[in-house]
This record gives structure tokens, sequence and C-alpha cells, in this order.
């Protein structure tokens, strides 16, 4: 392919491409992001090709492998454009069946497809089920059209326009200005705004001037930087090379955890063919711009995504964060101007370009413009990636997309904003979420991650779980951070297994007031986030954790203890031969007694016990009865 | 100029621009606590002692790290500042191992003396009992991990100064721990040079050294500026001495331009390494050493000198110095044969390498001596360095820290034309290996492949004096010299365009004997970048401590001077002034075998010693206030820092007592 000299010869690759696809040719699109993938969508993928040939509709459909759609939870997911049907959960044997039915006949089958749990019946369009049916998939919604191997996909879809509209129409003020009036925030979690950071660095002295693209994203549960890398590289590479022009730097990174292997194969492909087809490199589209992109593989440290300890990795030593009072964007790496934006920020940037200000300002809220994509699991129905306006409320979110919590138990708190982030209650559900409204009840946006948790879930535990991960996660320079989280991990994991003593909270708070105001980065300063916020909104966890040794959620296993109700137990010898501890006595027509001594602890008596007896309880936070030795005779129901 | 005022605790002070909130506040006497700020070094921010507040800033920041403004309005000792720093210290002393009683830096320990003013009297937080190891393989130095605050001062006194990056972090978050060579034990992680600079960097007990633990806190101990005299790079030191023992060595200014030491200058002075002479010894009719008085010793050398000159003739006693003895003994030594023997039978046992850098300077520029050599501070300068025909390492080791600290992070090029035996080629960006015998051609190759590369201007004005190269193939004398070509034009290219080239060379050079190499080494370094054609940057690496003071003192011999061709054409007696040096020389001991009466003044017994026929004590280093001359130039003195043992008298009254018994009849010239 010879390179592309000018927007004129762009616009014409693209209507050529577009003449050439027939879209009123059914088109089967297989999700092939890492979530389907685990599911073997490329198996299902291949099986597709195969049944289609010989079926014969070889010449009659296309198949296209996509990136992630979302809707992770339910993969493979497949669907069939031009009517946009979705399969869920598609293996290999369904396949025939699919393709002889719909593509065949344009039928549904049934089996395939999603089921409202309320209503009980099947939807057909992906925009029809309730998980989608709630987004604005902005950034999100093209993954599922295009092949991201394959840039002749973007273009055709009108990708790079927004590069010649701004090299060619706009130049680099207007550029920036619209950035600026969009009031586009930081994606990556501090939501500064991307014109003012850009405008610095662009005025900033000294070259070269460097533009990077963090996509290390090491929050555990978080994919929705993967998942546009991944998916629509190119439209995260569009918004780099529009950056770097109003900038004025000629040189981008982008930083990609090595953990990604997809994302890294599909980011370097688009690398290349851009280079191909003159979008990147010297001179590009004739415009007199130059710019070029080098990949840097992270190796995996949390705390390497933040900004100076990420150009600290790319200058070649431990990525370990340095004190910034010169911000990066004056003097980053190697003391040069040095511009930092998350994927999605990036992404959001080609966006704001071809749609235009007002358009990109007509979603989300004050101050909060645009759209969000959260990484929604735990303890909800839908799981998955969910993009929506900033502003839209907790509630929406969990309930309408995420359709509630499972097995009909009681909401309890959400955590936002990644490992640092805090627990909101249930009283704030109606809350939106944007970043000031996070940041006021003591958690914070974070890279967009979202963790539901229902009644059985411990604020205590769950603090200790956050406290546990950044522990291990905090690089050890500064006192605050290294000292103070493992005091705070020590401090809980007594707590939580009934060693906590009156003055505990008291020094918990203590700590965390040194670590917010003396930490070196963030990861130290927003690392009590978890604890603050549960204490705030749970103190009586705490309390009665600490007090009465009783973990309310019962799910401390320091603190609960298994007890059979001789008047409910039926001796049915079923607890007794799953216990894997041998923990249980009893035979038949004996009422079964569990020798607290040996008993792990695991649950499975609670589970195993049929409902009707209901014999086996959980207790925490009183002594167990103690069963007659010998073995009392079973009270049989009737 | 550049003045900036700021409003520190509501008092306006001055300040210089660049500078930072800490360094002001520590130019005016403002105390602001550290602890991992080491004057010298990159300040990283990382034990939050520091913190201040700064107006408009959301919170406290690190003083350490926070460049001065002016306008800034400052406050270090808030509440709620002090809060914060008395909890960062308590969760030092719970973090790891600080049961002071234990540990030997206890009363030398800036965490010990934080905790003390902090008043840091228990835990409040659970104790996490460090099980951390303790790592003592190497042979000076000890790391205790388990008493390390992680401050990184060793880290980066190890890259900034010392140059050879063998600390680092391993680990993270409250397991990591300082690591030597990819957590190599430190024994065994061949990048140490076992300088020490890691353990007088440490602010705790976390490294020590073997050669001093437990023997002395320095409050117990007198300390006394010194120099040290080992190889000529004449580092300024801190003894430590207690009940007439040196403890400890110490660089005066550790992380200055000039404070780093070698493992010799720190801790071999504080071994034993030979047999001391505490006394003087005749040898008796059976051939033996035998010790006797002074006056004896002093009596019999008078007399045999009195006797060999009257009977010979005043040529017949010739005198060899060591290049380690102080400025003080040398002179008393010179002045001794020229005014009381009066000859000039006198040489340094390094006279061969003085003549040949002399011979080779002349050759150059007529009238050039060892003024024409530039300082070791130049290399610090450097954009390019070349180094020929040594391993700085081993010669002088702190020399060698001085390259590394100029060609870190590529500020210059090092370029190392040497053989491929040395190690130190292994850190140069290039590498020119001649073959042996072949370094002349070598460098003058390089020499012509400069002048083709510079700018029009500097060729012209380069045409003077290298006529001689004109000729050259340059092609040619590569392959003869066994040169790859490109590295040759790699090489000439970094000279060529260098703005402040420095040439160092020593060892193998000097021992080839040949001024022309020197001569060509200099033309090379004049035709190198900008430099002044007269003076080009060069300085060579002297064989001993004291050479260049020995050497101006005028101890080495300007003619050829060879103890063997001495004895077989009429001297009867020679004089040997040692010093401390220890000398197994065959050349020497065969030298000597042709004279009748051998006086050897020395500290330690020796293969020399033992051929002499009396043998007069000389006091070490340690015990004599003495003054020497450093390889470029400059002239330091040490005080007594130890009483010798059976008050063993200085050089010069031991030759003023051989002067009085002398009887020379004999005194024309
Ligand atoms: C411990 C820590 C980890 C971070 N990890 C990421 C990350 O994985 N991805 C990211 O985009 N930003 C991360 N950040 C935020 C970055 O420092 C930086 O603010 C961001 O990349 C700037 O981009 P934005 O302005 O587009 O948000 C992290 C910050 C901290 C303190
Ligand atoms: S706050 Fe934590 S992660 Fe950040 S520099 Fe300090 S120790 Fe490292
Ligand atoms: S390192 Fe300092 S504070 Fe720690 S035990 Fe030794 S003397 Fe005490
Ligand atoms: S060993 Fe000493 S100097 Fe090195 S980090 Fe630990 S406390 Fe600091
Ligand atoms: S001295 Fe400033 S942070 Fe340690």
């Amino acid at each position: 392919m010879a390179k592309l000299g000018s927007p004129v010869d762009l616009e014409k690759f693209r209507q050529q491409l577009v003449s050439q696809r027939d879209l009123n040719l059914p088109c089967v699109t297989i999700c092939s992001g890492t979530g389907c993938q685990a599911y073997r969508a490329a198996s299902v993928a291949d099986a597709f090709v195969r049944e289609i040939e010989n079926q014969g509709l070889k010449k009659k459909v296309n198949v296209r492998r996509t990136g992630c759609h979302g809707f992770c939870e339910r993969g493979p997911i497949v669907v069939i454009f031009p009517q946009e049907i979705c399969y869920l959960g598609v293996n290999n044997e369904d396949v025939p069946e699919i393709v002889s039915q719909t593509l065949g006949q344009n039928k549904l089958v049934e089996s395939s497809l999603y089921k409202d749990a309320k209503t009980d019946k099947s939807i057909a369009y992906e925009s029809e089920i309730p998980f989608y049916k709630n987004q604005s998939r902005i950034l999100l919604g093209n993954n599922r059209l295009i092949d991201p191997q394959n840039i002749d996909d973007y273009i055709a879809l009108g990708g790079y326009s927004a590069l010649v509209k701004a090299l060619f129409e706009l130049g680099a003020d207007k550029v920036l200005q619209m950035v600026k009036d969009a009031n586009l925030r930081g994606r990556g979690g501090g939501g500064f705004p991307t014109g003012i950071k850009w405008e610095t660095a662009r005025n900033a002295p000294g070259e070269p001037k460097f533009v990077i693209v963090n996509a290390d994203e090491g929050d555990p549960g978080a994919y929705m930087n993967r998942s546009l890398l991944e998916g629509n590289p190119h439209s995260v590479l569009e918004g780099l090379i529009i950056g770097a022009y109003v900038i004025g730097s000629n040189k981008g990174f982008v930083y990609v955890r090595q953990e990604y292997p997809l994302a890294v194969q599909n980011i370097t492909t688009a690398i290349e063919q851009a280079q191909e087809y003159g979008l990147l490199g010297e001179n590009i589209l004739g415009s007199g711009f130059n710019f070029d992109v080098k990949i840097h593989r992270g190796a995996g440290a949390f705390v390497s995504g933040e900004s100076s300890a990420l150009m600290t990795a790319i200058e070649g030593r431990v990525g370990e964060p340095r004190p910034k009072y010169i911000r990066t964007t004056v003097s980053g790496i190697e003391g040069k101007p040095s511009n930092l934006n998350n994927v999605e920020t990036w992404a959001n940037v080609p966006l704001i370009i071809s749609k235009g200000v007002d358009w990109f300002k007509s979603i989300g809220s004050r101050g909060n413009t645009g759209t969000k994509i959260f990484s929604l699991v735990g303890k909800v129905n839908n799981t998955g990636l969910v993009e929506v306006p900033l502003g839209t409320t907790l509630q929406e979110i969990i309930f309408n997309i995420g359709g509630g919590i499972p097995k009909g138990k009681r909401f309890k708190a959400v955590q936002t904003g990644g490992p640092s982030g805090g627990c909101i209650p249930e009283s704030l559900l109606d809350m939106p979420v944007d970043f000031d409204e996070l940041a006021k009840v003591g958690s914070m946006m974070g890279s967009g991650g979202m963790i539901v948790m229902d009644e059985d879930t411990c604020m205590v535990d769950i603090a200790r779980y956050f406290v546990n991960f950044l522990c291990g996660e905090s690089c050890g320079k500064c006192v605050p951070c290294r000292e103070g989280l493992r005091q705070m991990l020590i401090i809980l994991n007594n707590i939580c297994s009934g060693k906590g003593k009156e003055g505990d909270i008291e020094l918990l708070q203590e700590i965390s007031e040194v670590m917010q105001d003396a930490s070196l980065c963030a990861l130290g300063t927003t690392a009590a986030n978890p604890v603050l916020s549960t204490i705030k909104y749970f103190r009586d966890e705490y309390e009665a954790h600490i007090r009465e040794k009783r973990c309310p959620a019962g799910a401390c296993r320091d603190l609960v203890a298994y007890y059979i109700l001789p008047e409910k137990c039926q001796a049915c010898l079923i607890c007794l031969r799953n216990c894997p501890a041998g923990a249980i006595i009893g035979k038949k027509d004996t009422v079964h007694v569990i020798d607290q001594a040996k008993c792990t602890k695991c649950g499975t008596c609670i589970e195993v016990c049929p409902a009707r007896f209901g014999a086996v309880v959980k207790l925490s936070g009183q002594t167990v009865p103690v069963s007659a030795l010998g073995g009392t005779k079973v009270i049989r129901k009737r | 100029m550049n003045g900036i005022i700021l409003t520190i605790n509501g008092k306006q002070v001055k300040g210089k621009a660049g500078s930072t909130v800490l360094e002001i506040c520590e130019a005016n006497g403002i105390n602001v606590p550290t602890l991992c700020h080491l004057k010298g070094l990159t300040d990283v921010g990382a034990c939050r002692m520091c913190l201040v507040e700064i107006e408009k800033e959301r919170r406290p920041v690190p003083a350490c790290t926070y460049p001065a403004r002016d306008g800034l309005v400052v406050q270090t000792s808030t509440e709620k500042l002090e809060k914060h720093r008395r909890l960062v210290l308590e969760l030092l002393f719970t973090e790891r191992n600080h049961l002071c009683a234990y540990c030997l830096a206890s009363g030398d320990c800036e965490l010990q003396i934080l905790g003390y003013e902090y008043q840091i009297d228990s835990w409040r937080y659970p104790y996490s009992w460090p099980s951390f190891p303790l790592d003592s393989s190497d042979k000076h130095v000890m790391i205790d991990h388990n008493r390390c605050i992680l401050c990184g001062r060793c880290v980066r006194i190890c890259s900034e100064k010392v140059g050879v990056h063998t600390l680092d972090f391993g680990y993270r978050g409250w397991k990591d721990r300082i690591s030597a060579d990819l957590n190599q034990p430190l024994g065994e992680a061949s990048s140490c040079i076992d300088c020490g600079a890691c353990f007088q960097a440490c602010p705790t007990g976390a490294i020590w050294a073997k050669s001093s633990a437990y023997r002395g806190r320095p409050d117990q101990c007198k300390k006394m500026r010194s120099v040290c005299a080992l190889c000529g790079v004449g580092c300024e030191i801190d003894v430590l001495v207690k009940n007439n023992a040196l403890i400890r060595i110490d660089s005066t200014e550790l992380a200055g331009d000039r404070g780093v030491l070698c493992y010799k200058g720190r801790f071999d002075q504080l071994y034993e390494s030979h047999q001391g002479i505490n006394t003087p010894l005749l040898r008796d009719d059976s051939g033996k050493l035998k010790a006797c008085s002074i006056g004896n010793a002093l009596d019999e050398v008078g007399e045999k000198f009195g006797n060999i000159v009257a009977r010979y003739g005043k040529n017949s006693i010739a005198g060899i110095a060591s290049s380690k003895a102080s400025n003080e003994s040398l002179k008393a030594f010179k002045k001794f044969m020229t005014d009381i023997i009066g000859n000039d039978l006198i040489d340094t046992i390094d006279g061969d390498e003085y003549r040949t850098i002399i011979q080779g300077a002349t050759k150059f520029r007529s009238g050039a001596g060892l003024n024409i050599e530039t300082t070791l501070e130049e290399i610090l300068k450097a954009d390019c360095l070349l180094v020929v025909g040594v391993n700085p390492l081993e010669s002088q080791q702190v020399a060698g820290s001085y390259i590394f600290r100029a060609a870190s992070q590529g500020k210059a090029n090092l370029i190392v034309l040497d053989v491929d035996k040395n190690p130190f080629g292994f850190h140069a960006s290039t590498w020119l290996k001649p073959t042996k015998g072949k370094e002349e051609l070598a460098i003058n190759a390089l020499t012509k492949a400069v002048i083709g590369k510079l700018s029009a201007s500097n060729a012209v004005k380069a045409k003077e004096n290298t006529t001689s190269l004109g000729a050259m193939n340059i092609t040619q004398a590569n392959k003869e010299a066994g040169i790859d070509v490109e590295d040759l034009n790699n090489a000439a290219a970094m000279l060529a365009k260098s703005k402040h080239s420095v040439v160092v060379y020593g060892k193998d050079i000097l021992l080839r004997k040949n001024p022309k190499l020197i001569t060509a080494i200099l033309r090379l370094a004049s035709k190198s970048g900008k430099q002044n054609p007269k003076k080009p940057r060069v300085i060579s690496l002297k064989p001993r401590g004291n050479s260049r003071g020995a050497w101006n003192l005028g101890l080495a011999n300007k003619k050829e001077f060879s103890l063997s061709g001495l004895t077989k054409n009429g001297v009867k007696a020679v004089y040997l002034l040692l010093a401390d040096d220890y000398i197994d020389d065959t050349k020497i001991i065969d030298g000597l075998k042709g004279a009748k009466f051998v006086v050897v003044q020395a500290s330690y017994s020796s293969p020399v010693t033992a051929s002499a026929n009396v043998v007069l004590p000389s006091p070490t280093w340690a015990e004599r206030k003495g003054s020497y001359t450093s390889l470029d130039g400059i002239t330091k003195s040490t005080p007594k820092l130890t009483q010798p043992q059976n008050n063993i008298k200085r050089d010069e009254d031991i030759i003023r007592g051989i002067s009085k018994r002398i009887k020379i009849s004999d005194r024309r010239s």
C-alpha cells in the first residue's frame, strides 16, 4: 500500500473501502476480547467460518472478529448484522443451528438469546438488552464494528478524519481550545483538565517533548483501558497524534502492561499499519508534521501507572515515583516536557474534534462532560464494562444496567475507584457518579472500578483486602506509605481475627492522616480511603468486631462458628459426609455435632444441609452452645 | 544576583535561586530534621522528616526536594508537622530492629538522635519483629538489613559518586531492601570495589565496617584531619583514634567532589599488613641481624660511611628513596646525600617513570616538566575521556570513580586504549586494543584520524607539529597496530568534537620506558577538541603516594640510574630510605648484592631489609607528622596520629644523627 500523501488520498481511499463493502450483506461478529477468548471465542469463530462454508454461504456472509463488547460475563458474544441479533454464551455446538436458522432462514435461535430475569422474555436485539439499552457507548460502541487488526475497518467508519480536521482545518490553537472548551477531564483517575495539561506542556520550554499513553491499568478487576486498546487501538492512536500535534511533540510512547498480550499485539499492529499508511512517521498526510510512537512494556507494578514512576520506567530505571514539585508536563522524561494521558482520555479526543464541543458537552453533567467506562463487578447480576454519561446515578448503574443484586440479597455498598477508592453505602445510591461527587463522599473515580457488595460482605474485611493489595504494591520508598500500610494491615488483621483492641480505630485514623498528608505519591495519599470510608459509614461493624468479637456479615472466619441446631437436625448424614475436615460427629438417628476444634469454617455444612431442615446456623459474637456428649436422639419432623 | 527572598517561620530570609527550601533553611541556620538527605547527593524525598508547610500547597511538602522560589511562605515546625514527624519516627522504630543497646551505631546514629529529640520511648503500634538476613560476605563491609531505614543514601552514593552502581533496592513495600548486583551477597558482587562509601553514608547501623565495629564511638575517639598518602590521589580524610589505635577513617566531605575514598585508604591502614620494625638492627659476626640501641646503629652507620668515603671517594655511596616517604623525610635525605656525602648519586625507586615522563614532555615542548599536567578535577568536567595503558580501579581507584562519575548517564564518552587484558575496557564506549608494543603507532594513528575530523579552522591550526604524521597511512597503521578501523573512527570523532577532553595514562605506559609514547599522548591530547595546545589536559597516574612530591624535590635522578651499574663502577655503599614502603623488587635486591655496606631505613621488614647490614627504624604514615604531594601537585599535611612504638625517631632525626657522627675529611668536590 502506498502512503496516503494528503487528506484527499485518505478520503478517496475511504470511499473506495466503503464502496467495496456491501452493508446489506449479513455479517457475523464474534467478540474476541480477552474475556470472550477465555470462553473459547477463537474456536467459536473458527466454527462459524467452517459452518458457513459447509452450508455454502461463504459468498453471502462476512465474518469479523472484533474487540470486547463489554458483556463479558455472558461470552462468547456473537452479534449478527445488519439486524444486530445478539447471541450470548455461544459455544461450538450452537454454531450450525445459528448458521442455518439465522443466516440461512432469517430465524432466531431462541436458546442463545438473552432472557430477562424479571419478565422471563427473550430479547433478540443487542440494543434492547437492559445491560446495553441504558448505556451510552460512544467509545466502546465501535468495538463491535471493527476488526482491531485491520486499519481499513477503522478508516471505513470515518477513522482519522478527526486528524485531518485537526491538521488541515483547525490548526493547533483551535484544537487546543476545543479540548479546553469541551472540558475533557483525565480518565486516569484524577480528572485533571486535559486541555490545561496540554497547554502547559505546549508552552513549557525544552525539546524534545513527549506524549504518552498510560495503559498500565494495574487495578485489580479493571480492564476498560485494555478493552479499548484491544478493540479499537486506532481511536487511541488518532487521539495521541492530535495531542502530539497540539503540544509540538514528535515522539510518543504507549506504556502498556506486559500482562496484556493482546493489547500489546493490537496496538503494535495498529502502529505498524498507521506507519505504512503515512498516518505516522514523517510528514503525516503531507502536513509537514512528524510523529512516531514507541511501545514501552511495563512489568506489572501497580505504582508504575503513577505519572512520575511511569516516566522513570520509560527512562530505563525502576518505576518508582519521584517528587514532582515541578510538573511532569514541564519536566518529565529526561527532564523534558512530557504529557501523559490515560487511554480513555486519548480515545475521547477524535470524538470531540469530529463531533464538536457542543455534542460532547451535551453528554454528562456540569463540569463532568462526556462518558466514563466502568468495570462493574462483584455481587451484581450483569457484570462487564459499562459506559455511561458522567453524572449517572449509582442506582441506575447498579440496578438498571447491572440488574441488581443476585439471589435476592440486599445491597450493602459499592466500592469505586480501584484499590484506593472508598466504599459508598446504600444511603448514597442516588448520588451522581462523577469526579467531584465521588471525592466528596470519600471515594474517587480512579480508573473506573466498581465493585458491588451485598449483605454478606464484611466491611472491615473489605478494607483489609484493599490494604493488603496496596501493601504489596507500595514501592517502599517513603515511610508513611510503606510502613503506614503495613501497620494498617496488621491492625486490620487483628480486628478481623478477634484480636482487635479498644483504640485500634483511632490508631488507624492516625496513620491515615499521616499517609494522606505526608506520602510521596498518590498511591500513599489515597491508600487510606478504603479504611477511612468504611470507618465513616460502617463504624458499627468495626466496633462489633473489636468489642463483641462479632462479624455482623458473618464473613470473618475467625469470628464465626457453625452450629447444628439439635432440634432441627434430622441426622441425614449429608453434612457429615461432605465436611472436608471430618469435623462432624454423628450417626444415623443421632443429632450431628460439629467438633469446633476441628472445624475449619469452610461453610460446607450450611450449604449442603437441605433447606427444608435448615439445621446448620452460623454464629458470630456468641458462644457456641455445648452439645450433649454421646448424642441425642433426633426429633423427627412430621 | 539571582537572589530570592522567602519568609520562613515569619522571618524574611535570603537565598539563591535554584536552591531547595532545605538548602535555604540550612544556610540560614533553621533546623529541619532529615534522614534521607545527604548533602551532595540527589534528594529523593523518601523519609518525609523534612516536611514543611508552604502557603498554597495542599499538603506538607518535603523541604529537600521543593524548589525555593521568591516569595514562598514557609513554616518548618507547626503542630501538624511535628505530629507527622513523630509518627514517621514511630513507624521507623517499629518497622525494623532499633534496639539501640545492641547496635554498633548507637551514639553515632541519625535515627537515634531524632528518636531522643522526639522522645520515642515506646511502641504504640504492633512491633514487626524483623528477620531479614545479615550479609557478612564482604571482606570489609557488613549489611544488617534489620537496621535499614531504606533512606537510599548508600544506593545513591554508590551510583552518583562512586559510579559503580553496585547497590540498589530489591523487592518493594515493607519487604524492600538494599541489594547488591541483582541480589548477590555483597562479597560476591563483582562490581563492588569495597570503597566503604555506603558505610559512611548510612545514617544508621545498617551498613558498617568490620574493621571499626564495636571499637569505639566517635565521641570516645579523637578525630584528626589528615591526608591519605597511599596512591597519590591525595584524599583528605578524618582519622578517628582511640587508645593510640586507628579506629576509623572517614572521608571529610563524603558526597563532595573529591569525597570518595578507596578500600586502601579507608581500611588498609587499620590493619597491620607486614611485620613492623620497632628497633634498629645490626648484622653481627655470625651474619644475623640483631636488635641494638639507636646509638649503636647510628655509630656504626656514621663510622662505615665515613670510612668508605675516605677510602673510595664521595662517589662511592648511592642513595635511593621510596616516593612513599613524606616530603620532610625526603628533603632531609636529599640534603644528606648532596651536602654531607656530597654527590648526586640519588634516585627514587620510581625514577625510571619520572625520566620517561619528563623526556616525553620535553620532546613535546621544550622546557615542559611535570607542570604540563592537568588536575584530577578536570576529569569531573570532561565530556570525553581517554584512558591509556592503565586500570585506574587497580592503581588509583578513586581516579577510576571520577572517570565513572564523569561518564555516567552519557555525560562524557569514555575511550580506553589498552590491551584486552585490562578490565577497565569493559566500561568504555569504545575500546581500542592495540597489539602489545604497538601503542605508539596506535596513538599516532588516532591522532591523525582526529586531525582528519577537526573542523576546517581547527585543522589548519592542527597542521603544525604533525609533519611527522603526514606520511602515515591510517589503514596501514591500523592494521599493524591491530586496531579496528570503525573503533578508531568512533574514538577520533568523539575526541575531535569534544569541548573538554582529558587523557589519563599510567602504569603500563610508564613501565615501557619509552618517552616517545608520552610525546605521542601529549600530541594526541593537544589535537583533541578544544585544548590549550601548549598544555593539553593530560594526567599521569604515578606509581606511589608521594611520587610527585619526591620528583618535585629532585629526588629522582635526571640521568639514567642503575643500581647494579653503579656498584660495578665503584659504588660501595647504598643508603635506602623506604619509610613505610614494602619492597620486594628483585632488581633492587640484586643491585644491592654488589654493595659492601647497605643501610635500610624502613617501617616494615621486607626482603630488602633482610639484605641490609644495618636496619634503621622509620615511623609509619600514622606515626609521624608530615606532608605529601598528590599526583596532581597539591600538598597537604597530616598530624602525628599515633605514638610510634619505642618512641621511634622521625626520619629527619635519624638522618641528622648519622650526619653528626660521620667524619668526612674528603670535602673537596
Ligand atoms: C498508584 C497510581 C497508579 C496509577 N495507575 C494508573 C493507570 O494504571 N492508568 C492511568 O491512566 N493512570 C494511572 N494513574 C494516574 C496517573 O498518575 C496520571 O494521573 C494519569 O495517567 C494522567 O492521565 P489523565 O490526565 O488522562 O487522567 C495512577 C496513579 C497512581 C498514584
Ligand atoms: S506513597 Fe507509596 S508508592 Fe508512593 S512513593 Fe511512597 S512508598 Fe512509593
Ligand atoms: S540503627 Fe540507630 S536507631 Fe537503630 S538500633 Fe542502631 S543506633 Fe539505634
Ligand atoms: S543501608 Fe543505611 S544508607 Fe542504605 S538505605 Fe539502609 S539506612 Fe539508608
Ligand atoms: S530529608 Fe527530605 S524527605 Fe528525607
